[in-house]
């Protein structure tokens, strides 16, 4: 498996492959969507972090968010943050809290790195924010 | 011409789109659900031929509401969506039967794929 750091942040052939269609009106609407969806997940995992002590319920919405953020990224070739999903995935159902306060962090690193990603390539195809 | 009208279940939106877009203009009369318990009240149930369920859903897993719907339609093909399909399998109950299982994400050509072969060798191209 490659290592987070090689993966592309944001891989439009792994989108346009999964759509089978390269057209700029299914990539804006695809990149936009999963922008706004991706941000109520993250914002979610995030406020989970942030408490001293995790419970098993709050392991088990954490495992649940990055399940269902890994699937969303795997549709729109976000590749670094699918892989990073999988490891906090893996590490929440272990009940393993230091890979997963560890790679928490590493979320509010990866994640404006995609954001960006996404606004200029949105930008790029023609997509004005409202 | 001769449709197939299909469902797809996921408490997901945006996935639910996607489907939605990657099926833009194919023969399918496709539905889409986001509460799994609201299946039972869908006027378009009997008319399914295929129903698509993803696997980790609040309050039901896809293999659980796959299993009452063979119980109470047998006649609906049965697919099963999952991110990890060789634990959903693994888990199901016994006696419920799958027409097909796919991984999620899924493409669209593994989507198409899937639902020309269910549905009798449809064209589904766009």
């Amino acid at each position: 498996m490659a290592k987070p750091a090689t993966l592309p942040v944001l891989d439009l052939n792994v989108l346009i492959a999964m759509y089978g269609d390269d057209s700029a009106e299914t990539i804006t609407l695809a990149l936009s969507g999963f922008r706004r969806e991706a941000t109520h997940y993250v914002q979610q995992l995030q406020r989970g972090g942030q408490h001293d002590v995790l419970t098993d319920n709050a392991l088990a919405d954490t495992a649940r968010l990055c399940h269902s953020l890994k699937s969303m990224c795997g549709l729109v070739g976000a590749a670094k943050l699918m892989q990073l999903c999988m490891t906090l995935e893996q590490a929440a159902r272990q009940q393993d809290l230091i890979i997963l306060q560890s790679e928490l962090l590493n979320l509010a690193e990866v994640w404006p790195e995609l954001l960006s990603q996404l606004n200029l390539t949105l930008l790029q195809h023609g997509y004005a924010d409202e | 011409m001769l449709m197939s009208n299909i469902l797809f279940i996921d408490d997901d939106a945006f996935i639910l789109n996607a489907y939605q877009r990657m099926l833009r203009g194919s023969v399918y009369q496709a539905f889409y659900l986001q509460q799994p318990a609201q299946l039972w009240q869908q006027a378009y149930l009997t008319s399914l031929t295929i129903v698509l369920a993803d696997q980790q859903m609040p309050g039901i897993t896809g293999t659980e509401l796959l299993l009452q719907l063979q119980l109470e339609y047998p006649e609906i093909k049965r697919v099963l969506i999952s991110g990890d399909l060789t634990l959903a399998i693994k888990q199901r109950a016994p006696e419920l039967t799958l027409d097909a299982a796919l991984p999620k994400p899924c493409s669209k050509a593994a989507l198409l794929d899937c639902l020309q072969r269910l549905s009798g060798g449809l064209t589904a191209t766009t």
